[in-house]
């Protein structure tokens, strides 16, 4: 059962990850809460069931499409709505709770009350010492942390990442070196949102596709975003990493309706002794 | 009132058309809207089927049905707020409510107006009781379906012996973790494992581990949602559990297939379903009602039956006025689309016929068919 936990503490843990780290891009450059996030990994969702299923576009370059499109998504809403927010926590956090609630409310108009699926890419189950394991969640561990790879030496190694960085660290001195703070916000926001479509696109052959899917992973990455520190690339992939299995462990072991309850005093808990979290820089 | 008379005007003569108005109390948006949807396709089916035959005759005149939505949200205090608008500013005397939370919400409210109340839900206990008297329950008590589903199971896999619940965290999902655990040793089955998931799970991997590790007969879901129970179904596939799965609530098969593949679904039970759909008027119903909705949803046709039984009552008394009703309303039976249809006395209404008998089928996935396998009944009703 040890390697069936571990196997399924990494799924979780590459989802929440890939999620995670785009919202702590928003946060860390743009100041920005995006309760917004969780709709864009249903959109992500969405929009490979359209592209592949309704019009039988083949899946992987229906996921390419979908993350193209709700980051361009992304970009145009940050253009509209969180231009003008950067830096109002509280100001963002309300605009994205009614943005959530209009576009998740639109999603049941177009998708009606049924649950949307897309079929198995790749079937079958492998057998990884004793623990079992679908093929499609093995492809969705691997491609999301190799995602996650390129965009730790993407932000870390190329011209815009470095920029992305300044803006995190000081918005003002980066204007003063003369970089156009608003387009890299900008592409941040589409950045971050195409990750979270990417997650959504790549759980729609084994989770079901529906309005609120987005809720708990939101849930989670707002747990891990706490939990690693505000802003940090590298906390949110660790402490992805301890959500992902502790989700596995109390699944296992006390029913998965608890899982999110430990996740969120986790959270409580960080807020109280340590709230700038694992890696997060002191207020 | 719920009668309301309309005027269309053509030149000198007007024409004026009478309604009888009902209100269909569901949600119809948010995550459950599913439900409230489903059904309330049924009853438009209903009312333009009565509609086209000429509408309702009560004292010499001529009324047509209408049906009208009232978006609960699935949340008592909107439920409440919209059977005060139904009640006082539209003046509708016919509600009906989905899901015990909802329907005890509004209850009190209707039976201080009488209003005739309709709960298409389980588990209403008290609120169907004789101080409640315009209050009727159209939907099967869980443990009847439970029952009739693990007999059924017994019947077609004698050598299956435990069984594992996997259940949705709400008051409905631990009665049924409590009913299936008092009432499996009476159809050979021990209760082994009972878990619970969030209404809206995706993930199984973690709950199911276990299960599948201790090599369990039988997969019980008492009340997941669609989608929810058919990624259940799937991920036990994929962790290797290639024996019993059972659904004790409703299944809808065009989803749950969507998600799992027809190989996964082969041989699993589920029940309550209506397998009556091979009647005439069955399969009448079905066509017109795959046409409004766009899949068969056979537990709709609950709701075909109750409205029906309502209009035969209406028309018994010959009257639109509730307490009339319910003095016939114990009189009048029919062979419904569900079955054999009539409102019987229970447990919880011991004294007066509030309770909607009806069959409980189980049914068995076979080749990619619902295969007829089990004739269960309401064992509760009187």
């Amino acid at each position: 059962m040890t390697a069936q936990i571990v196997v399924n503490g990494l799924v979780w843990s590459a989802i929440i990850a890939l999620m995670a780290v785009g919202f702590t891009l928003i946060f860390g450059i743009l100041r920005v809460v995006n309760y917004w996030h969780g709709e864009a990994y249903m959109f992500g969702a969405v929009a490979v069931f359209y592209l592949c299923v309704v019009l039988g576009v083949p899946y992987y370059l229906s996921l390419f499409l979908a993350v193209l499109a709700v980051g361009l998504l992304g970009w145009a809403v940050d253009k509209a709505i969180f231009q003008h927010l950067r830096g109002n926590l509280m100001g963002s956090a309300v605009a994205s709770l009614g943005l959530l609630m209009v576009f998740q409310n639109v999603m049941w108009y177009v998708l009606g009350p049924r649950a949307r699926s897309v079929p198995s890419v790749l079937p079958g189950t492998l057998v990884i010492g004793g623990a079992s394991i679908s093929a499609e969640r093995l492809f969705i561990t691997c491609a999301s942390f190799a995602v996650i790879a390129f965009l730790y030496w993407f932000v870390n190694k190329t011209t815009l990442g470095k920029m992305m960085r300044a803006v995190q660290q000081d918005r003002e001195a980066a204007l003063a070196f003369g970089i156009d703070v608003d387009r890299v916000c900008g592409i941040t926001f589409g950045m971050a949102t195409g990750l979270a479509a990417l997650a959504g696109g790549l759980v729609s052959p084994i989770f079901s596709i529906s309005p609120p899917m987005g809720g708990t992973p939101l849930l989670l990455a707002l747990v891990v975003v706490i939990l690693g520190g505000m802003g940090s690339v590298v906390g949110a992939i660790i402490a992805a990493f301890i959500i992902g299995f502790q989700q596995s462990i109390t699944g296992i072991y006390l029913g998965s309706h608890i899982g999110l309850t430990i996740s969120a005093g986790i959270a409580l808990v960080i807020l109280t002794i340590r709230p700038r979290g694992l890696l997060g820089h002191a207020a | 009132m719920s009668v309301v008379v309309l005027g269309v005007g053509c030149g000198d003569a007007p024409l004026e058309e009478q309604y009888w108005e009902w209100a269909d109390l569901w949600p119809m948006s948010g995550p459950y809207a599913g439900w409230g949807l489903i059904w309330h396709a049924s009853s438009e089916v209903w009312a333009e089927e009565v509609n086209a035959n000429g509408g309702i005759e009560v004292g010499g005149e001529t009324y047509m049905v209408r049906i009208t939505e009232y978006d609960n949200q699935a949340d008592p205090t909107v439920a409440l707020t919209q059977a005060n608008k139904a009640i006082y500013d539209d003046g509708i005397n016919f509600i009906s409510s989905a899901s015990a939370d909802e329907s005890v919400a509004v209850n009190e409210l209707c039976n201080e107006e009488k209003v005739i109340h309709v709960a298409c839900s389980p588990g209403l206990g008290d609120a169907l009781s004789s101080d409640f008297p315009y209050t009727f329950q159209t939907w099967p008590e869980d443990i009847e379906a439970q029952s009739v589903a693990l007999e059924a199971c017994k019947d077609q896999y004698p050598a299956y012996t435990t069984v594992a619940v996997i259940a949705p965290d709400n008051l409905r999902g631990q009665e049924a973790v409590a009913h299936i655990e008092e009432i499996a040793p009476t159809y050979g089955f021990n209760m082994t494992h009972s878990t619970y998931v969030a209404l809206d799970e995706v993930d199984f991997y973690p709950v199911l581990t276990p299960i599948i590790d201790a090599d369990v007969d039988v997969l019980l879901n008492p009340g997941l949602g669609y989608a929810e129970g058919g990624q259940m179904v799937k991920q036990a596939r994929e962790l290797g559990h290639n024996k019993s799965i059972v659904y004790t609530d409703t299944m809808d098969y065009d989803v749950v297939v969507d998600i799992t593949g027809e190989d996964a679904l082969e041989g699993i039970i589920v029940t309550p379903q209506q397998a009556e759909m091979f009647t005439e008027a069955g399969q009448a119903w079905a066509e017109k009602y795959i046409e409004k909705y766009g899949s068969l949803q056979y537990w709709a046709s609950y709701r075909y039956d109750e409205l029906s039984l309502f209009k035969l009552a209406i028309e018994e008394a010959d009257s639109f006025d509730p307490d009339d009703i319910l003095a016939v309303i114990g009189n009048v039976s029919y062979e419904g689309i569900s079955g054999e249809t009539r409102f019987a006395t229970n447990v919880y209404s011991p004294d007066l016929p509030r309770y909607m008998k009806m069959q409980i089928p189980a049914v068995m996935i076979q080749d990619g068919e619902m295969v007829d396998i089990y004739q269960g009944y309401s064992f509760i009703w009187d």
